[in-house]
This record gives C-alpha cells, structure tokens and sequence, in this order.
C-alpha cells in the first residue's frame, strides 16, 4: 500500500525552515514524521518499505529536508527523490537492479555564522567514514573532491561555535550550513576540545588564529579593544615599550612583520605614539597571526605575518556596539541593506581634545594669541559585502584613520596651566599629522566546485606631514615642512583547486606597485644672518611581482604536508629570490597529541628607518626605504618544531622551539645615538642609510603555552625563554651581542572569570628587562681646542647589561547590567594594580670624581581606567 | 585502569621523558647575561699632528675602573711607561714620556708638511694600540666678522643642569617643569671666510668658544656655536658673492643678561676652524655627549684620537 502523509504548508515555505533532528534509535517511521513536520513536506513511500527498515539514529540541524531526509535514512536501504517540489518519494536502492558505477562528485558548501550569516574561514568539516576532512577558506567555502554521490555523516566545527553534525551529500548543489555560536559566558560555555584552534592552519607551527570573540576577552590596556594589546599575551609577542613600541615577535625587529587587512598592507597600524594599535578586535571577523612560518601566499617580511578580515556585516538584524572608554569613543553598526547586501561602518575617536579644548584664545596687555593643544586620533573602517549569488561574492572595504597633533605652547611649561595662558612671544608649534588610509576590493568567484578564485585589488596609502614652527628667541625661528607619502597600489589572484581528497592546491599571483616620497622644506634662522635652508626631495619607484603554489597534502588521517614555494622579483636592484618552505602535521594520538614542524625562507625588500640624529623631523613618521642595487634585502631561514597535547578535556598544552637566522637587516651604527640637534643627515637615503650598517641576526627559543576552560573559570599561562642576537661585522663586531628588546624569559598568566553579572580578570607579567649598555670603565680624554680634558665613560660593548627584572599586575572588574534595554557592561580596569614602579631605561653619568651616577626611567604607576560597553 | 593500546603507551613514556627535558631546555638554553667582568686597562691615546708644526705631544692614558678616581689632570690614569713611535714618511721617530702626566714627546723638532702620511704605534703592557693618517693641507681663517646687536632681545633660557629631551623622566614630569624660562641674551653673530683647498675631501670643524660665565644660558640647541662639516658645504650665504674657492660659515652663540636694558658683558671669544679627515670628524661630532656616549675612537687596539689636522684660531674681544 503507497501512503501519502503530507501537511498542509506550502511547499515554497520548505526551504526556509530551519530543521533541528535528533533521533536516536528510533523507529524510521517516527524519524520520517519528525522531518515531515518540521520540514512541511510530502512524502510517498510504500508501509512495507519503512516498516521492514531497521531503527535509526540521526543528528541534523539545517534548512535542508533533502539532507535531513538523508540523514534519517542513513544506514537503512532506502533513498528519497524529490519528484516536485516539497515531495518526496522512498525507494529501495536495491530495486534498482545491477547497481552502475558509482558516479563521483564533490561534497562543498560554505559556513556560516547563524547569527550573522557571517562566512566562517577555517572552519572543520570531518567525514569519519572517509577519516578526511577538509577546511573553509577565506570566504568560507569548502570542498570534499570526487566523493561517490550519495549522503555522508559529518561534523563540521569552528572556534568558538557549536559542533554541528550533519549529513552532507556528494553530487548535491552547494550547500550552506549555518554554525551557532556558543555563548562565551559563564556556566553555559561549553567545553570545546577546537576552541582555541582554527583547523586550517594546524599545520602550521607557530600560528596564532582566534577569533575576535575570543580575543575580547583578553586584558587590554584601558579597555580598548585592541588587537595588538590582546596579542600580547601570546607567548613570543611583546610590545617594544611598556605601553607604547610596535610589535617584537620571536625577538624579530618591528619592521619586519607585515600587517594586513583585508589583504592590503597597513605601513603604519599605531595611534597615540604606538599606545593603541589600528586594529580593532571588534571591527574583525577573524584574525591570524603567522609567526615565522607563512602560508606561500604571504611573504615580504622576516617575523610575522598579521592576516585580519573585515566583519562582512550581519545578514540578519541591525545591531552595533558602542564604547566609550578613557581614550576614546567608538560604534560599530552592522547590517543588511538587502538580502543579499550587507554593511559594516565603524568610527573611532579620541575626545580628550573635546574635553580640554584645543584652542585657547588668551590676551595681555591688548596682545592677542591662541595657543594650542589639540590631540586626538580616529579610525574610521567600512565594509560592505553583496552576495548575488553563491557562484559570485563581492566586497569593498575601506581603512582610513590618522593622527592629529596640534600645538601651541610657551617653552617655560609648568603644572600651573593658568601660567601657560598668556601671548606666547617665545613658543613652539607643532602641527604634525599622520595616517593610513586603503581601500581594498575583492571578488570570489566559484567557477566549479573544485575551483575558488579570489581576485583583490587594493591601494593602501601612509602619510604623514610634520609642520614645525619655533620661536626660541625674538631674532630667531625654525620653520620646517616634513612630508613623507606612500603608495602601495597591487593587484592579486588566488586560486584554490581541490584537486582530490588528497591534495588541495592554492596557488596565486601578485603584482604591486610601490611609491615612496618624502620632502623636506627648512630654514633654521639662528640669528639675522646664520640662516639655513634645507630643501630635499626624496623619490623612490619599485614593482614588486610574486607567484607562488603550495599543497597541502594529506596522504592519511594522520599526516599533513603543506610543501610551498614562492618566487618574488623586485625592480628595486632586480632581486629576485625563490623561497621554499615546508611544514607538516602529525596527529600521533587523535584528540591527545599532535606534532608539528616547519621550515622555510622568507625575504623582505623593505626596510623602515628614521634619521637618529635630529629634532627637525622624523618625529612622528614612519619612512620605509625600498632595496636597490646598493641595499640587498633582508632574508631569513627558519625551523620550528611543536607538540599540542589535550590530555584532559578542559586544558591544552602547548610546546615550540624556533630558530631563526636573518642577513642582510640593517643595524644602527651607533646604538647610543639620540637625536640631539635640530641638523640631521637630511632625508637623502644615502644620508639616511649611512646611520646604518648592514648585519645578520639570530634569534632562537621555546614556548609554552597552557590554557584551561573551566566554564566560567579561563586560566592562560604562556612561557617563553629565547634569545635574541645580532652584530654587524661591518661595524667590527665579532660575535653576536643581544638585540635590543632581546629577553630571555618571559612569563604571563591571566585568570578570568564570569558570570551572569560580573567579570573579573587577573593578569601578571615578569620578564627580564631589557638589555642596556652598562659602562665598563671610565678614562679622559681631550681635544685640541680644549684647556682640560673630558671624562667619558667607556662602553666597549653594546647590550652587555639588562634592566632589572619587569614585573606588573593588572587587575580588571566588570559589572553587565541593562541600559535603555540594551545589554550594557561597565569596566574598570587598574593598570599596575601594585604599582610598581618598573625600570624601562636606564642612563649612565660619568660623576665628577669617580664611580658613575644611574638615572632610571621608570614605567607607569597603578592607572585606573574605565571603559562603558553598550550593544545597540 | 584504562588499557591503552601499545602506540599510546609509547607516546605516553616519550611525552613523559621529552617534556620534561623541554621544560628544562627552555630554562637552561636561555641563561640570561650579565654585565661581563671590568675589562682590563686599555690603551687611550691622543695626539693631534698639525700641519704645519713640528712633531706634537703624545698623551697616553688608559681606562679605569668606573669607581677609580679619576681626576682630569691624568692623575692616576697616565702611562708614563709605554713604547711610542710615530712614523712620518716612512720615518719611526721615538717618543720618550716627560714628566708623570702621561705626555710623550719626540725630542726633535720634526716638521709636519701637507700631505705627509703617518703612523702611529704604543705598546703597553702587552697592549698594542695604532693609528695612521695623512696631514691636511693648512688651513687660515682669511677674515672674520663679529656682529653684535645694539640691545638685549627676549630669548628662551635653558637652566644650566637642563634635561635630556629623549629622557621623559628628565623633564621632570611630576612638575611638568621643562626646565626653560624667557631671558634676554646677545646673540653674537661671528662668520668666517677662508679659502679651499683643491682636494676638497676634508671636513671642516668650527667654533665659537667665548669666555664668559657660566650658568643660565642660550641653549646650544637653538644656536650654532660649533659645527662640524663636509669643506664642501660650508657655502657662502647667497646673498653674498665670494669667489669659488671661498668658504664662510655663519655661527652664532649668546651671552645671557639680566634685563633688556643691561649692557653687553665685555668678554673674549675664541673663533677655531680644523680641517681634518673623516675619522677626526667622526671624533668631534661625537664627543659632545659623555654621559650617554664617547667619542669615536681611530685607534686600532685602543681608544682616542690620533689624527692629523690643520688649525687655525683668532681670539677676539667683544665689547
């Protein structure tokens, strides 16, 4: 006997059901009116078929009834065929007479977030019956190549979201599945054995992939979010200064990590004298940090490759967050425009000029003036991304953010600012600016399911201009225009081909352009006639063209070799370099123990350096010098090796040694120099290269990480003990001497934890101080126009000291509750909570008789600051 | 217990051997380093060989200890006992110490000509310290002009003990004190014109060294009473026509004074320019800053400066 069960829905409405199965050894007959109910579709099937069917099991949750029928199906001989639309009819497969050669075909789809409908990159699809997996790309497409056709059981994971089991089905159109997010708060976190790890990169050692909602929840300096605060806590990554200084990865030089954001590079990614970063955690869907072992699609730099993206836009309701912390302001919005439209806008400020007023209009004795003290920095980030079609996805994003600093002061400053408010006859002025600006568009394209284009196209932009006025006494005035400007404008393909279970291929292709400008327009009037006039212009042109491939071969469960290789050829002196690298994965023990190790050599064509030796200018620029026929770029050669363990459920282990060779980077001639004058070299780059001789570098260590998720309890613990040299043979320096933010230990912890109201979070940092060039002797010497001799110290090496240890405590307290019916969250954070006053520089005096006189600077003390959170 | 299969126990014998030995790998392969022991006693030599003169006067010191005394008279820091010889054109000529102050003579008056190549070598207790260059051609400051203004004017005085920009700590931030206040002062204007030589490789060295009382003062920062220089770039102010091989600088240095009605303070100035070498350029540029570092050093084996220079210096009397 055929029935027909059917509900009264309407079969147009069935696609967009959302279909939550579970069942477990039940029945086919009961798990077939599960779908059919939830699914609001018809189904014909003969009772003797369903009745002679063995119990099943299925786990689904989806949109598609056509899957979820599959599901339910799983294990018995029957299939279902949709005849229209919305019915279905049951058959045997084994009706079907002699079966015929299995038809292959692939198994693809994308990943999204169900909340936002955001694409999820890295996310794991597992098929257990094959013991193969695949991973999402950027846009969060996937691909299980030449699969029979037919229906698979797999479970499809990500950071920070629910594992999701489902059935897949080779042969069938591009599927879309959508990921919960799981909620990290409190009790009703899960444990996750992936949380802390982004299944693409596993092969990689050295990466560190987390998701923006995770690194919120790190420590952050006055609440901000800020990406390159939150990096801090990773093991190898320390800011050069206490709060301020780029990025020092694995004892690498800040110049030497490259910085991207939605593929296009950022010159300069600091705000307020490198206290805050650019990068905003709340702006980014996701973010990857490559340490010493790139994808071949990245290169250019020696350390570190920072990879963010964008957040495309939620897909689903309009929502935001607002903040306001010490330093600034900020909103995020977020949207659909239209189904297939999404936007993401949000704006950064700092208000400390709003508040203390910029301009001061002052008089005295019938003479006016303004003086001036305006700072403030903004970002200003968008993003919108549509969608018509899965084959087809476009987005275009736009990076604009800067520094403004605007003074006008007297030079007799004091605490007394009424004293400060009167015509300054003698004064300074600075109107100095600052800041990156980039558009970046891009197109992914799904030609086949097999292949993935992603074609972007970008120009990113640094400039700063620094304006000084100064008026040191009434028959002199220094006056000085400082430009820099550059142009990083490139173009690039990347294509993925899934080219069987085995072997996924990625391979692409860059040109860019780079342009760099600097101008400097002086006078130094000293007196009526001891005037100077400096005016130079400084031109650089290169093209820059890169081609690469690189495999990840999975030959068994167990294995995954990543080999690669990258050419890049730079106009610049006509370099051109060809760059292995090779990395692989090894799962010994399932879910227990993974080993990894990788190796490779990177080159980097660029390098940033400032005129050591004048007040004029270079004060607040960034000025990056392309290689040419007399400068070589820098290389570098690679090793890392690691072990990941689980040996509980709740707490992962972490071990990695590095090492790490550099050539040809450029060294300070003389470390101890500062500026001291206002006459620099001049911004020629032969003057500018002058200040610096070329070295070689070495840098090599061992991490440890451990975290534990313990539901509302995160503990966060990270070592690193390494080393970190250099010398410049052309400087006569024989052996290696520590670098400057060389530090051989390192230990950082951060406890937090939540609940439904309260936040609160503990987070220590020790570590050695840096090295310091500690005097050794003392002698005289004197001079031919000199009656006496001077006393000098003697510092026959340079880094043979180290500060005294650093040691702070922060300590974070936050309170969520209701404001205006939004989610709202209020928090205090108290830097240096102990305030201890650490030492982060140290200058040595040549006192009169003997012995020397020691000056320290000190860090910060204990600062309370605040942050305000709303979600709109 | 739980019976793991014969892989996993081995995997679990090797993580129980191999982490440990990380850890302790980790601990021990990054021995933090320490300042080295006080390094032994170096050779510090100077010696200025002026074209034009006869054989100079050698002054060997050497490095103390930084608690050592270390008086500026050479007390306690001359090498009174060392092997000096400087050669000139292929000719060693000894040099003997006189007296216990560390100064070295040759005993014959040796004429230094333009052009001539030398070299310099001291031994001291097993220490080898040299050095060697060639002589300038001479150098004469063709004239000079003094320009003082008829009054005081208003400029920033710089407290005498004033601050290291680069040191935030050194301005004092809990008072925000910059340690700067308005004054009045002279600016005295003082250019130099004198003539190139036709190798125009050298560098120039020139100063203003007035003789007036110390304390509150125009910082140097905003002034030029000394600068060194490529001969090459030292042009004549445009709005002045010299001749080609004529070179001028303009430097200026300041005499504070109470008020702008005081009068300016008679005083002496000392006008100096030096043509020397790179080496010796490197030197004077660099010896302006000993607390935070020393001069660079030509000598191989040791540290100072032997250099041939030429020299020429007029003192003037300001009123």
């Amino acid at each position: 006997m055929l029935l027909v069960v059917g509900t009264a829905g309407l079969p147009g409405s069935v696609a967009a059901q959302e279909l939550h199965i579970n069942a477990t050894d039940v029945p086919l007959r009961t798990a077939l009116d599960e779908v059919r109910q939830q699914a609001g579709i018809n189904l014909v099937f003969a009772d003797r078929l369903v009745e002679a069917a063995p119990r099943v099991s299925c786990l689904y949750r989806g949109t598609d009834a056509a899957a979820a029928l599959a599901c339910v199906l799983s294990g018995t001989n029957l299939r279902a065929n949709e005849t229209r639309t919305g019915q279905f009819v049951l058959v045997a497969t084994e009706a079907e007479g002699p079966e015929p050669p299995p038809l292959r075909a692939s198994m693809a789809g994308f990943v999204t977030d169900a909340v936002s409908g955001e694409v999820l990159p890295g996310a794991h699809v597992y098929v257990a019956s094959l013991e193969r997996g695949t991973v999402t790309n950027e846009a969060g497409y996937f691909a299980l190549p030449a699969l029979p056709v037919g229906p698979y059981r797999a479970r499809v994971s990500y950071v920070g979201y629910a594992p999701e089991d489902t059935v897949l089905t080779a042969g069938a159109p591009v599927t879309l599945l959508a990921l919960q997010p799981q909620e990290v708060q409190a009790e009703a976190l899960q444990v996750d054995a992936r949380r802390s790890e982004r299944s693409d990169l596993a092969v990689l050692p050295g990466v560190v992939s987390t998701p923006t909602r995770e690194l919120e929840q790190l420590p952050s300096f006055s609440g901000e979010s800020d990406l390159f605060q939150a990096l801090q806590w990773m093991p190898g990554i320390q800011r050069a200064g206490e709060l301020t200084g780029g990025l020092v990865v694995r004892g690498g030089q800040s110049d030497h990590n490259l910085y991207l954001l939605d593929g296009a590079p950022v010159y300069h990614p600091w705000h307020a004298f490198n206290v805050v970063s650019t990068f905003q955690t709340e702006t980014f869907k996701n973010m990857s940090l490559y340490r010493d072992a790139f994808p071949a699609e990245h290169g250019g730099r020696l350390s570190a490759v920072l990879d963010a993206e964008m957040r495309d836009g939620s897909q689903a309701a309009l929502q935001g967050v607002a903040a306001l912390s010490l330093l600034s302001g900020r909103v995020v919005l977020e949207g659909p425009l239209r189904d297939d439209l999404s936007f993401m806008v949000a704006a950064r400020r700092s208000y400390i000029d709003q508040i203390a007023g910029s301009r001061h209009p002052v008089e005295q004795g019938g003479v006016r003036d303004t003086l001036r003290t305006g700072y403030f920095f903004y970002d200003l980030s968008a993003k919108t991304t549509y969608r018509p079609s899965t084959q087809h996805r476009l987005s275009l994003s736009y990076y604009g953010g800067g520094d403004h600093l605007d003074l006008r002061l007297p030079f007799d400053l004091s605490l007394d600012f009424s004293s400060w408010l009167r015509p300054a006859d003698l004064f300074f002025e600075l109107d100095h600016n600052w800041g990156n600006q980039l558009i970046s568009a891009r197109h992914q394209y799904l030609p086949s399911d097999r292949f993935f284009v992603t074609t972007t196209a970008y120009a990113s932009g640094y400039r700063a201009r620094e304006r000084s006025l100064i008026r040191p006494s009434e028959v002199s005035t220094i006056t000085s225009a400082y430009d820099v400007r550059l142009w990083d404008l490139g173009a690039k393909v990347d294509v993925d081909f899934y080219a069987s279970l085995d072997h996924q291929v990625r391979t692409g292709l860059r040109v860019r352009r780079h342009l760099f400008d600097s101008t400097l327009d002086a006078e130094l009037q000293r007196s009526p006639r001891a005037v100077e006039t400096l005016e130079e212009d400084s031109q650089a042109r290169a093209y820059e063209l890169t081609a690469y491939a690189q495999d990840t071969w999975t030959p068994g469960p167990r294995w995954t070799i990543q080999p690669g290789i990258r050419f890049s050829y730079f106009s610049g002196g006509r370099h051109a370099h060809v760059r292995p690298r090779l990395n692989a994965r090894y799962v010994a023990l399932p879910g227990l123990l993974s080993v990894k190790a990788g190796g490779g050599l990177h080159v980097q064509y660029l390098h940033r350096l400032r005129d050591r030796s004048t007040f004029l200018y270079d004060l607040v620029s960034s000025r990056w010098i392309p290689s040419d026929e007399e400068v070589r770029p820098s290389t570098s050669r690679h090793v890392s090796a690691g072990l990941e363990l689980q040996p509980l459920p709740w707490l992962r282990l972490g071990v990695e040694g590095y090492a790490r060779r550099a050539r040809h980077i450029l060294i300070p001639r003389d470390e101890l120099q500062r500026p001291a004058g206002l006459n620099g070299g001049g911004i020629d780059t032969g003057a500018l290269l002058g200040q610096y001789a070329p070295g070689e570098s070495r840098a090599y260590g061992l991490e440890l990480l451990a975290t534990a998720d313990l539901g509302a309890w995160q503990l966060r613990a990270t070592y690193h003990g390494g080393r970190s040299k250099s010398r410049s043979r052309g400087l006569g320096e024989e052996s290696f001497r520590p670098t400057r933010f060389d530090v051989p230990r390192a230990l950082r912890a951060t406890v937090q934890r939540e609940t439904d109201r309260w936040i609160w979070g503990l987070s220590t940092e020790w570590r050695n101080g840096y090295p310091t060039t500690v005097p050794e002797a003392r002698f005289v010497l004197g001079d031919v126009l000199d009656d006496e001799p001077t006393r000098f110290l003697h510092r026959p090496e340079v880094n043979n000291g180290r500060l005294p240890t650093y040691w702070r405590t922060d300590l974070s307290l936050g309170y969520r509750f209701g404001m205006l019916g939004a989610p709202a969250r209020v928090q205090l954070n108290l830097f240096n909570v102990f305030g201890r006053r650490n030492i982060v520089s140290r200058q040595y005096d040549p006192a009169p008789e003997a012995g020397v006189t020691v000056r320290n600077r000190r860090g910060f003390p204990l600062l309370p600051l605040f942050e305000l959170h709303v979600e709109l | 217990m739980m019976d793991h299969p014969v892989h996993v126990r081995a995997w679990h014998r090797f993580l129980g051997c191999l982490l440990p030995a990380l850890l302790l790998a980790g601990g021990a392969m990054v021995g933090c380093d320490s300042v080295a022991p006080a390094p032994p006693e170096r050779i510090v030599a100077e010696a200025f060989l002026t074209t034009g003169d006869s054989m100079p006067e050698v002054r060997l010191r050497r490095t103390r200890p930084l608690n050592a005394p270390l008086p500026t008279d050479g007390s306690g820091s001359a090498l009174v006992d060392a092997s000096v010889t400087l050669t000139i054109d292929g000719t060693p000529y000894p040099f003997t110490a006189v007296g216990d102050d560390g100064r070295y003579t040759a005993g014959a008056a040796v004429p230094l000509p333009p052009g001539s190549r030398f070299s310099f070598e001291a031994q001291w207790n097993g220490h080898t310290a040299t050095a060697e260059g060639t002589l300038p051609p001479p150098v004469t400051l063709d004239s000079f002009r003094v320009s003082v203004p008829e009054a005081p004017i208003q400029a920033v005085l710089f407290d005498s003990v004033f601050v290291d920009p680069t040191q935030l700590d050194s301005l004092q931030l809990d008072s925000l004190r910059t340690g700067a206040e308005d004054g009045f002062a002279y600016p005295i204007e003082v250019q130099f014109w004198w003539t190139e030589p036709a190798d125009r490789a050298y560098w120039i060295r020139t100063r203003l060294r007035p003789a007036i009382e110390a304390g509150s003062s125009l910082d140097d920062f905003f002034l030029r009473p000394e600068q060194v220089q490529q001969e090459a770039d030292a042009t004549c102010p445009a709005a002045e026509d010299c001749p080609p091989a004529v070179r001028s600088w303009i430097g200026v240095y300041g005499v504070p004074v109470e008020d702008d009605t005081a009068a300016l303070p008679p005083h002496s100035v000392q006008l100096a320019l030096i043509r020397g070498d790179e080496p010796y350029a490197r030197f004077a540029a660099t010896r302006d800053d000993p607390p935070r570092r020393e001069p660079i050093s030509n000598v191989d084996g040791g540290l100072g400066i032997v250099t041939g220079i030429a020299l020429d210096t007029v003192r003037v009397e300001v009123n």
